[in-house]
C-alpha cells in the first residue's frame, strides 16, 4: 500500500515544486516563436493565483485569509 | 532501470512500469477503482505496478507523465484569450481546473509517491502516442501517424521511427497540426450532436454509421477543408468546443444538419429522423476516412516505408484502419491494443527509457496482457460460500466442457491469466457465446449488456481459420490481432454468423494466434470440432456502465447480477444454483446451433 503523506505535507511539496514549473512556463512563453511574450505577465499572475489556491487547500488555517483576497 | 509511466487527469487514467526496457505491468485505474473512465490520479494502478514488479517506490529511477502540463496551460490560456469575449464563462473554470491541480504534476507525483521532484519527467502527448504505437510494434522502421482530439497543442502528427541494429532508437516528428484543428474533435462533435458521450462513445458513431448512407458528405466537408500544404483546417464557425466546455457545435452546425438528437430518446432507424442521424454518422465517418487516407498516402510517398504505426484515439476506428491498409500504400499497419490516452502511460515510459536515457532497444512481447492475473481458487472459495456448483477441472476437460456449454447455447464468462491493457476484451476477460443466431445477440443485449440494438458484437477466430470466414486482405491479420480492423464476413457464412455480422455485412474480428491466448485458442478449436465453425462471439466482460472486470470477485459479481450461465476463472467452472435458462430454452438453442 502506498502511504501518501498528510494533506498539508503533500500540499507543501506541490507548492515547493511550482516555482520551477512557473519559471519553465515563463521562459517558454518569452522565447516562443509565435510572439506570445505579452502573455508572460498574465500567465505568471494566474500561476501565482493558483499557488494561493494550493496553499489555501493544503493549510486550512490560512484558507480564510487567502479567500478573503477575493 | 525501473521507469513508471503515468497517464491521468483527463480520461482513462493508467500506469505502466518498465523494468530493464520491458513492460512488467500496465493497467487502467478504472479496472481497479471500478469507476468507468476513471480520470483521477492512478494510485491504485501505480500500486499494482509496483506490486507486480516486486519493488518499492524508492527503486523507481524515473516517473514519466505522458504530457507537458505547462504546455497545455499555454494552449488553454492562449485559446481562451483568443476566443474572448465568447470564452468569458469558460476562462475562470479552465484556470481553476488547471491551476488548482493539473498544472502542477511534478509536485503532485512527487507528493503522492514520495519520489524526488528531479526524478519526475515529462514527454509530449503525441510523443507518447507515437512511442506507444512504434515501440510496442514488431517492426524495425516505420512511418508513424498519431491523431486524437487534443494533447497540449498537437492534434495530429506524422513522423518516422527507427530501431537501429546497434540498439539505438529514433523517433522523429516531421510536422503536426495544432488545436483547434482536430480530426478527433470533428468526430467528437458529431458524437455529442448524435447524443452520445464525448471521449467515450465515439465507437457508437462508428457502429451507427453502418446503418446510414453518406448522403451528407458535402455538408461535412464544409466543416473541414484541406489546406494547400496538405493539412486540414476546421471551419470554426460550426464549432464551439474552443470557446466553451458546454457545447461542441454551434447554431450554424445545427442549421446545416438539423436539430441534435435527444440523448434520452432511443434511435429509431425506421423513422426519417433516425435515418438522418445514421446518415450523419456515415458521412462524418466517410470524411474522416478520406482525410486519413489522404494524409497517410502523402506520408507513404514521403517515407517510402512499408510499415505504418498508428496511435491516438482515432486509431480505434477500425473501419478507417482498414481503408488505410487498402488505400494508403502501406503494406502493414500496427495499432497497439491501447492506442488512446491510457496507452500513453506505456508509451511515455518506453520513450523515456529508449530516447531520454538512451537504453538499448529491446523486442517486446506482442500481447496486451499486462494487468493483474485472475485467481481461480478465489472464485472457487467465494462461489462455494454461496452454494453454487463448482468444478475444478484439468485443462483438457475444462476446454471440452466449455465448448459443450457454448454449443448448447450457454453464455460463458471467461477469465484467465493477466488482464488486458486497453479498451478491448481480447480473450482474458470476455463473455463468450455461440455467434450463429440473431436470437443470441438479442439475448445478450436484453439480459446482459443492455446495449443499443445498432451496436454490433465482435467475433474471435483462430488465425488458421480466419480467411475461411472473413474477407481479410494481406496485412489485415495484423490489424485484427487486437481487434483494430473491421472486415467483411464472407457471404456464404453470414447465415451461420448472424450474431456477429453487422448490418453492413462486416465484423470487428479478432484473429487469434495460439501463442497469444493458448487456452482461448484451444477452446475455439474444440468448439469448431463440435459445431464445424471455430468462431465465437467475444464481448467484454462487464455490464453496461461498468469497467471490464479484473479480479475473480468482480467476475463473480457480474455473473450473479446478469444471466451469464457459466463462469470460468483459471481451472474453476461455476454454474449458477438455478440456471437462468430453463431446459426447454436450452434445448431450442442447441437445435439452432446444430
Amino acid at each position: 500500500m502506498i502511504k501518501t503523506g498528510g494533506k498539508t505535507r503533500r500540499g507543501l511539496i506541490v507548492f515547493g515544486s511550482t516555482f520551477g514549473s512557473i519559471a519553465q512556463l515563463a521562459r517558454g512563453l518569452w522565447q516562443s516563436d509565435s510572439d506570445k511574450r505579452w502573455l508572460t505577465p498574465l500567465a505568471v499572475f494566474l500561476c501565482v493565483t493558483g499557488l494561493l489556491l494550493i496553499v489555501g487547500t493544503a493549510v486550512e488555517a490560512l484558507a480564510p485569509f487567502i479567500y478573503s483576497i477575493w | 532501470m525501473n521507469i513508471l509511466g503515468i497517464s491521468a487527469h483527463y480520461h482513462d487514467s493508467a500506469a505502466a512500469l518498465i523494468a530493464d526496457g520491458v513492460p512488467v505491468c500496465a493497467v487502467q485505474e478504472e479496472r481497479l477503482s471500478r469507476h468507468k473512465g476513471d480520470a483521477g490520479f492512478p494510485l491504485l494502478a501505480i500500486e499494482t505496478c509496483l506490486q507486480q514488479a516486486g519493488i518499492e517506490r524508492e527503486a523507481l529511477d524515473a516517473v514519466v507523465f505522458y504530457e507537458r502540463p505547462m504546455l497545455k496551460f499555454d494552449r488553454v490560456l492562449t485559446c481562451t484569450l483568443r476566443a474572448f469575449p465568447e470564452s468569458w464563462r469558460t476562462f475562470p473554470k479552465a484556470m481553476k481546473n488547471l491551476l488548482g491541480e493539473k498544472a502542477w504534476m511534478r509536485g503532485i507525483i512527487s507528493s503522492h509517491l514520495g519520489v524526488p521532484a528531479r526524478k519526475v519527467l515529462f514527454t509530449e502527448h503525441h510523443q507518447s502516442h507515437a512511442a506507444t504505437a512504434f515501440l510496442t510494434a514488431p517492426t524495425r522502421r516505420a512511418a508513424i501517424m498519431t491523431a486524437d482530439a487534443v494533447g497540449e497543442w498537437a492534434t495530429f502528427s506524422v513522423g518516422e521511427g527507427e530501431r537501429g541494429s546497434n540498439g539505438t532508437t529514433k523517433i522523429r516528428r516531421f510536422r503536426e497540426i495544432r488545436f483547434p484543428h482536430s480530426l478527433g474533435m470533428l468526430y467528437s462533435t458529431f458524437t455529442a450532436y448524435l447524443g452520445f458521450k464525448v471521449n467515450e462513445d465515439e465507437y457508437k458513431v462508428m457502429g451507427l454509421a453502418g446503418y446510414g448512407q453518406p448522403t451528407l458528405v458535402e455538408q461535412v466537408r464544409k466543416l473541414i477543408r484541406r489546406t494547400p500544404d496538405g493539412a486540414f483546417a476546421l471551419d470554426l464557425d460550426y464549432f464551439e468546443f474552443h470557446t466553451t466546455a458546454e457545447r461542441s457545435y454551434s447554431l450554424r452546425f445545427v442549421e446545416l444538419f438539423g436539430p441534435p438528437r435527444n440523448p434520452y430518446e432511443p434511435i429509431d432507424l425506421d423513422t426519417a429522423e433516425g435515418q438522418r442521424f445514421a446518415d450523419c454518422a456515415a458521412s462524418v465517418q466517410r470524411v474522416l476516412e478520406d482525410t486519413l487516407v489522404d494524409l497517410a498516402q502523402t506520408l507513404h510517398q514521403e517515407t517510402g516505408l512499408t510499415d505504418l504505426c498508428l496511435g491516438g484515439g482515432v486509431a480505434l476506428n477500425g473501419v478507417a484502419n482498414v481503408r488505410l491498409l487498402a488505400e494508403s500504400g502501406f503494406e502493414r499497419i500496427f495499432v497497439p491494443p491501447a492506442p488512446g490516452d491510457a496507452g500513453c502511460a506505456i508509451g511515455a515510459a518506453l520513450y523515456c527509457d529508449r530516447i531520454h536515457f538512451g537504453n538499448p532497444d529491446r523486442d517486446l512481447p506482442d500481447h496486451p496482457f499486462w494487468g493483474p492475473s485472475v485467481d481461480g481458487s478465489e472464485l472457487a472459495r467465494i462461489a462455494q460460500e454461496d452454494g453454487h456448483h463448482i468444478e475444478k477441472l484439468s485443462e483438457n476437460v475444462l476446454i471440452d466442457q466449455i465448448a459443450g456449454d457454448l454449443a448448447a447455447g450457454r453464455i460463458v464468462g471467461w477469465m484467465e491469466g493477466a488482464l488486458e491493457f486497453g479498451p478491448r476484451a481480447l480473450g482474458h476477460r470476455s463473455i463468450l457465446t455461440a455467434p450463429h443466431t440473431t436470437k443470441m445477440r438479442d439475448r445478450l443485449n436484453r439480459e446482459i449488456k443492455y446495449r443499443e440494438p445498432f451496436r454490433p458484437f465482435a467475433p474471435v477466430v483462430p488465425v488458421e481459420a480466419a480467411e475461411r470466414y472473413f474477407d481479410i486482405p494481406p496485412g489485415g491479420t495484423r490489424l485484427a490481432r487486437f481487434m483494430s480492423g473491421v472486415f467483411p464476413v464472407r457471404p456464404e457464412w453470414k447465415p451461420q454468423l448472424q450474431a456477429i455480422t453487422h448490418v453492413d455485412g462486416t465484423a470487428r474480428v479478432q484473429v487469434l494466434e495460439p501463442g497469444m491466448a493458448p487456452r482461448l485458442h484451444a477452446l475455439l478449436e474444440a468448439y469448431g470440432r463440435r459445431t464445424g465453425i471455430p468462431v465465437l462471439l467475444n464481448t467484454s466482460f462487464n455490464l453496461a456502465g461498468e469497467p471490464i472486470v479484473n479480479r475473480a470477485v468482480e467476475g463473480y459479481s457480474t455473473f450473479l447480477r446478469s444471466k451469464i450461465d457459466i463462469l470460468v476463472a483459471g481451472g474453476t467452472r461455476v454454474t449458477k444454483r438455478t440456471s437462468a435458462m430453463d431446459k426447454t430454452e436450452a434445448g431450442r438453442m442447441k437445435e439452432e446451433v446444430a
